[in-house]
């Protein structure tokens, strides 16, 4: 298992690198001149080009893309064209808004959708399933800002429950947290519906029910464990797109996290915002998937035997050489 | 002597679009301790649903099932629990059949754990046992059962079926699955069970050679019903039933030169979704009479231990 982990991070090198290159070369060739950004129209010619020598931006695109790397190992992904403070430290700052929303988010959306999922499949066509099914197509064809903004005029300005913006305690979680979950909360409540109806059909649920296990143990451990895997799968999919920040919810909520920084840099041109904010992503997504397949393995036995399986052979092969 | 299980005029009826399905219309069989009944039929007739009826997976429409001179028709929670450590089921397909995320040891100590019959050590040496009892080698007890080829996984689900130790276990077409020469060592080893630990089977099969091999008793299901049940010899030797001669009929026979006298059924086996009153086997049975098509016929003794349902029975 080790060995797997190691082998994964491993890989995520290249894909890292593969991201770099190719949004460092979207953004190089892409119209418009940054020290012209920075210096604003008033700036004479003189003064924008004395800028672009600084910033080096007059060096041939290798060169460029060379430095860029360079300064990435030293950690340093540059300065904001439009405050001049460093990316790397403002992403950081940010981080730990959008993890919390995305966490928070994810587990309400998934804690309750898995067990309403578990619970519709089991009693199929019932009232519940019925509400179920219901409540998860409301959920997914709604949009979310709209509802964000619903509940900031229901339960904010018209029963005045819980503060409209800002992120500064559990009260105001509580909205962005809904208005978030929701949606992630419909998707998982129905694949885990179908996920489960398709294993509860099996035999050997039919097995495990004439062992005479009882009834939550045949659920829990013979169903939900064989059916758990795409249900992981969304989760893991929509946790990376969490942390990659709800663009929307930020904005109407007014929360200070990721995805807001990142549009507002790409709307000011600012540079090295982009290309840190985008690689950041890129990798968090790496680091979700990861985990995503750990736990495949956790999940799913078959996985990590075949691993173990394979690493016993190749000790055996050793072994015989040696000999 | 007394039967260990028995059934009265137990029914399912499943709830389709299209009305009622019969899939188990009435049924009365008594099995006898350590003995085995042999249900015989062709796909659709009602054997497994039968079979599910008698270990509770399923509930009953209507009729009694008895173990032990005991009514266990609806049990209650408590009484299920007691009951299904008496009887088991070997099901018919292994490779669908076993939890794909569980090792061997975990599917075989299950039922144990379940009733907290074994713990620690002892819970590993009983398993051990368990799979040497059944023939599999202590190796594979750390395997997922994909790992394992036909014969060793039906191996498992017999080992998993004696784990609580049960007095009577159903067989539902526990080898047809597996390959020709993988069937007859698990009928063999089935039976070398039944004899060391005084088993009693109802082996549910289409199979006519293998339900010989291992029958006292075969009862044949035409339709949700009952149309003949006898000793296995004399029913090979003289079937009563035109259904039961047009089955038997049926067996590919290796002798050369000895004309085979196959019975053709003409057309299709008819729906058992809300069947008509009269013979279930009227429409495709050539002596049928106008009496067969208004009124079913009950089994009715013909000879010492040999029933059978037909109204001219001693014509044909």
């Amino acid at each position: 298992m080790f060995r797997y982990i190691s082998r994964r991070i491993i890989m995520m090198i290249p894909v890292l690198l593969g991201v770099v290159f190719v949004i460092f070369t979207i953004l190089y060739f892409s119209p418009g001149d940054p020290a012209r950004t920075i210096l604003g129209v008033t700036a004479t010619e003189q003064e924008v080009q004395m800028l672009s020598e600084e910033l080096g931006l007059n060096d041939p695109y290798g060169v460029q893309l060379f430095r860029y790397l360079k300064d990435l190992l030293r950690g340093d992904m540059g300065r904001s064209y439009k405050n001049n403070k460093s990316v790397s430290a403002e992403i950081l700052q940010r981080f730990p808004t959008t993890l919390l929303l995305a966490t928070l988010s994810i587990l309400f959306a998934a804690v309750i959708a898995i067990v309403a999922g578990i619970i519709s499949a089991i009693k199929q066509y019932s009232v519940f399933d019925n509400i179920v099914t219901g409540f998860s197509l409301l959920g997914i064809s709604i949009p979310n800002f709209w509802l964000g903004l619903m509940l900031i005029i229901l339960v904010s300005l018209h029963w005045r429950l819980l503060p409209a913006s800002g992120f500064y305690g559990p009260r105001y979680w509580i909205l962005p947290l809904i208005t978030n979950g929701v949606g992630y909360m419909a998707g998982i409540m129905r694949i885990t519906r179908s996920s489960m109806l398709e294993v509860i059909r099996q035999d050997y649920i039919r097995t495990a029910r004439a062992k005479g296990q009882r009834e939550i143990v045949v659920i829990l451990k013979h169903a939900l464990r064989n059916a758990i895997i795409p249900i992981i799968t969304l989760i893991g999919l929509q946790f990376g797109r969490a942390l990659g920040g709800a663009v929307l919810i930020e904005t109407v909520f007014a929360i200070p996290g990721l995805g807001k920084y990142l549009v507002d840099s790409i709307s000011a041109k600012d540079i090295p915002v982009i290309q840190g904010g985008v690689l950041f992503l890129a990798f968090l997504f790496g680091v979700v998937n990861l985990c995503v397949d750990i736990l495949y393995g956790f999940f799913d036995p078959r996985i990590s035997s075949q691993y173990r399986r394979k690493k016993e052979k190749a000790v055996k092969m050793h072994a015989k050489q040696a000999n | 002597m007394l039967p260990l299980v028995e059934t009265k005029g137990l029914k399912k009826h499943f709830r389709v679009p299209d009305g009622w399905l019969h899939a188990v219309d009435g049924i009365d069989i008594s099995i006898g301790e350590g003995m085995t009944l042999g249900i015989v039929g062709e796909s659709g007739c009602g054997k497994s649903t039968l079979g599910r009826l008698l270990l509770q997976l399923l509930e009953p429409t209507d009729g009694v099932i008895r173990f032990q001179q005991k009514d266990v028709s609806s049990p209650n929670k408590a009484q299920l629990k007691e009951l299904r450590k008496d009887m088991q089921m070997i099901f018919q397909d292994p490779y669908s059949s076993l939890n794909p995320r569980m090792t061997v040891a975990e599917i075989i100590s299950e039922p144990m754990r379940r009733y907290h019959l074994y713990k620690g050590a002892a819970l590993r040496d009983r398993v051990t046992t368990l799979m040497n009892t059944v023939g599999l080698e202590q190796r594979l007890e750390n395997s997922y059962p994909h790992e394992l080829d036909g014969g060793r996984r039906q191996r498992i689900g017999i080992a998993r079926a004696l784990a609580l130790e049960p007095k009577f276990i159903v067989c539902d077409e526990p080898v047809s699955a597996l390959d020709v020469s993988i069937q007859a060592q698990i009928l063999n080893l089935m039976m070398d069970l039944q004899e060391e630990y005084g088993l009693t089977y109802m082996f549910i099969t289409h199979d006519l050679s293998v339900v010989k091999h291992i029958s006292d008793d075969i009862a044949v299901m035409y339709l949700g019903q009952l149309v003949e049940q006898s000793p296995a010899d004399r029913l090979f030797e003289e079937p009563r039933h035109p259904y039961s001669k047009a089955l038997l009929s049926a067996i590919p026979r290796p002798k050369i030169r000895v004309e085979r006298q196959r019975i053709i059924l003409k057309e299709e086996i008819s729906s058992p979704i809300n069947p008509t009153p009269g013979c279930r086997f009227a429409p495709r049975c050539i002596y049928a009479v106008d009496e067969c098509r208004t009124s079913n016929q009950e089994l009715v003794e013909v000879d010492s231990g040999h029933f059978v349902a037909c109204h001219r029975v001693n014509e044909i």
